[in-house]
């Protein structure tokens, strides 16, 4: 008996003691930012500066302020090392073993100290996306653009020339050398990079993700744009550690405010994360200190555009975070050869209901590999065409704020003012914004009701079987109950028995840029 | 064929006819219903198996067993039940096969003085483990770090004693297996602790009971076992 008392001892004393003695990650939170200094000239590029004030946003927000260095020294003195730190969130990023953590909470000027999961975390593309076909196929390189209208763009000069654009990623290899982004290089275009994760310059190595991801923002072959940012400006930053898929969100963190300090215009961030850290219900855009992140990066004034995630057909389902941010463009895919949902593209909405995605585009496209061009799919593409978009958008309306030229976005889209939870309000259209003068569309169905019956007609004239009929169920409390793509075959698209229904609830239909609405009495 | 044009034709017309041709349609309310069943949710079920071996001696020389041969395989199905962020409880099934591999030194008394080529007595036993879960770090819907401490009970439902013997002057092999034996007792039970990251599990289990009768005076074979356990889940 002695020896059975001696063995569950010393098991449970070696297992309790690891724990105290083993190494964690944490952010350690302080309470103040007493007595430091900022200097808002020093600290921000030009461009940064130059953003802030066009969007009217103050030089001395005191989120940019520096960490009290008193308070840094004295972490930094009983932590076995630093990881990183931010400004906005006015934290430590530490490594320390149990016992530090205790003195640590102890120290007056520190608020809280959190925990950092040190699990590897999923980004927002597909496992099993196609590395190997290689693929020259013109004709998608072509559509994965000109379904946004981008040749109307082209037509007017616009390839978002002076918009600077930050890359998270896990790497960008060949960036420095692939003839895709020749023209960029040509022109001193790649402002800064940084490795968060080894802490050093070099980026161009480690994951081809970032390098797939850049091209379809403004890579370029043979004259062929895979993206429409080809005049862009761009910060690239390696976020993501070991291989892809996984990411840290440490770096995230950093990457963020290096990119808001070095003048970015938007962040195109394509990972996300899931299952690893939080559940479903926590996708509220509150939870997670990356979307609280991205939601202030967009308070500064970036437009941040993030990948909703590749979880559409597994059990997550859902987007991820930061995606669930409100103030962060989420995008979603869809098939290039359907043109609705590509199935492994998550769906909104948030958990406590908000629309999501807010756009979407191909989530199967042609990009720039280390050595060829080639197909792969993944939101994490989707969300850079959009980038890519966006930065012409901004470029043609340089008076936009970041969160106008989010709505704008929205507004452009083919199904807008119609919605769902797989395509948002669909893809943006650049005739929006080069086409100032927005005509009035026409009905392209008629609908009525009898019997306790919707029949809804497609206008002879505007019968086109290559467009899809889209309609939604929303309830009085506004959110989505169910919501359909059809293929139109016939004059007589949709027959709906309103029975189902409850009184209030509204049918939206949508068929080729014209939304009706008709509410169930 | 006239008749099969006619069908053709019908068919045709039906399909033009059919009003709606949904190609996608996703239905909000019931994918929103919140999950009970996860890895770190209210429940939680997953077959596993595992591999260990014996990590000590026998109580005597006269039931000495050769350590790195004496093993057990373990495949079995566990449930969770999560109480709270730091603690669950739970329940284990499984089938575990447990062989000892005798030494063959001149002590052995365990089941007999023989001297074989090889000899071991091999347990086929249906177990029952209940264990609490103590969980650590902030995570999300994956099992995460913990360490379980439990107990567990066996049933015995077959035990064999394997010989194996060469004879020099024909080159004869000469296997020999009995069972129906009597000498050990069928149920048994003891504690176990378990340390694990995800699906990767380091696990001990200490027998309390005796797993020979008393009046056979058999000296105990290996009390403790160590050995990994692979959750058979995402």
């Amino acid at each position: 008996m002695k020896s059975i008392k001696f063995t569950l001892f010393l098991l449970l004393s070696i297992t309790l003691s690891s724990n105290l003695f083993s190494q964690n990650n944490y952010w350690v939170f302080f309470r103040d930012k007493k007595d430091v200094t900022f200097n808002p000239y020093e600290y921000f590029d030009s461009k940064a500066i130059d953003r802030r004030i066009s969007l009217g946003i103050s030089l001395y927000d005191s989120t940019d302020f520096p960490l009290n260095n008193n308070y840094k020294k004295s972490i930094s003195s009983l932590c076995d090392s630093v990881l990183n730190e931010s400004r906005w969130f006015n934290a430590m990023a530490i490594k320390a073993n149990g016992f530090q953590i205790e003195t640590i909470k102890t120290l007056p000027f520190v608020s809280e100290v959190q925990l950092i999961c040190s699990y590897l975390i999923y980004s927002s593309y597909n496992n099993d996306f196609d590395t190997t076909a290689i693929s020259t196929d013109s004709s998608l390189i072509k559509r994965q653009t000109e379904t946004m209208g981008g040749s109307l763009f082209i037509k007017n000069g616009i390839d978002g020339k002076g918009i600077r654009i930050a890359i998270f990623d896990g790497g960008f290899p060949t960036v420095d050398k692939n003839p895709v982004f020749e023209h960029i290089r040509k022109d001193n275009r790649i402002i800064k990079t940084w490795d968060f994760t080894k802490n050093k310059e070099f980026v161009y190595s480690y994951n081809v993700h970032g390098t797939m991801v850049m091209s379809c923002i403004g890579g370029m072959i043979n004259g062929v744009k895979l993206g429409l940012a080809t005049g862009a400006e761009f910060l690239l930053a390696r976020t993501e550690v070991n291989t892809e898929p996984y990411s840290e969100e440490v770096n995230w963190l950093a990457a963020v405010e290096w990119a808001d300090k070095n003048g970015a215009d938007i962040i195109n961030s394509s990972l996300g994360y899931t299952y690893h850290r939080y559940f479903n219900n926590q996708m509220d855009g509150k939870t997670s200190l990356v979307s609280r992140a991205g939601n202030l990066a967009a308070r500064k004034g970036i437009l941040v555009v993030n990948a909703a995630g590749n979880d559409g057909d597994n059990k997550w389902k859902y987007i991820g975070t930061p995606a669930d941010a409100d103030s962060v463009l989420s995008i979603g895919g869809i098939d290039p050869y359907t043109n609705y949902h590509i199935s492994f593209s998550s769906f909104g909405p948030t958990s406590d209901k908000r629309m999501k995605p807010n756009v979407c585009a191909f989530g199967s496209v042609i990009v720039a590999k280390k050595e060829s061009i080639g197909s792969s799919q993944g939101t994490s593409f989707s969300s850079p065409l959009v980038a890519g978009f966006a930065a012409c958008a901004w470029q043609m309306n340089r008076t936009y704020t970041n969160m106008q030229l989010f709505s704008e976005l929205e507004k452009s889209a083919n199904l807008y003012p119609y919605f769902d939870y797989a395509h948002g309000y669909g893809v943006p259209q650049a005739n929006y914004f080069t086409n100032k003068t927005n005509t009035t569309k026409e009905p392209t169905f008629t609908f009525k009701t009898e019997d306790n019956e919707l029949t809804v007609n497609i206008e002879p004239s505007s019968l086109d079987s290559n467009k899809l009929f889209y309609y939604n169920i929303e309830g009085t409390n506004g959110l989505l109950k169910e919501y359909y793509v059809l293929s139109v075959n016939q004059k007589e698209v949709l027959k709906l028995d309103l029975s189902k229904y409850n009184k209030g609830d509204i049918i939206n239909l949508h068929y080729n840029y014209y939304t009706s609405t008709y509410k169930i009495k | 064929m006239k008749s099969i044009l006619t069908l053709l034709f019908a068919i045709a017309l039906l399909q033009i006819s059919s009003a709606q041709d949904v190609l996608f349609n996703e239905t909000v309310n019931s994918d929103s219903v919140i999950e009970k069943n996860g890895p770190n949710l209210k429940h939680y079920k997953h077959p596993y198996i595992g591999f260990g071996f014996a990590a000590t001696q026998s109580e005597n020389k006269s039931s000495n067993v050769d350590l790195g041969l004496s093993s057990n395989f373990i495949f079995g199905y566990r449930t969770k039940l999560k109480i709270s962020n730091f603690y669950a409880i739970g329940y284990d099934i499984s089938y575990n096969l447990s062989w000892y591999r005798l030494s063959q030194t001149n002590d052995k008394r365990t089941p007999d003085s023989l001297q074989n080529d090889k000899e071991r007595l091999t347990f086929h036993n249906f177990e029952l483990g209940l264990y609490n879960r103590f969980n650590f770090g902030k995570r999300g819907n994956i099992i995460g770090k913990f360490i379980d401490l439990g107990a567990y009970a066996d049933w015995t439902f077959l035990c064999s004693h394997f010989t194996k013997n060469k004879n020099d002057a024909n080159d004869n092999i000469y296997k020999t297996k009995v069972t129906h034996l009597k000498y050990y007792e069928a149920f048994n039970y003891g504690v176990l602790t378990r340390i694990g990251i995800n699906r990767w599990v380091v696990y001990a289990n200490y027998r309390l009971s005796d797993l020979f009768k008393s009046s056979y005076n058999y000296a105990e074979l290996p009390r403790l076992t160590i050995g990994v356990q692979i959750g058979l889940h995402k």
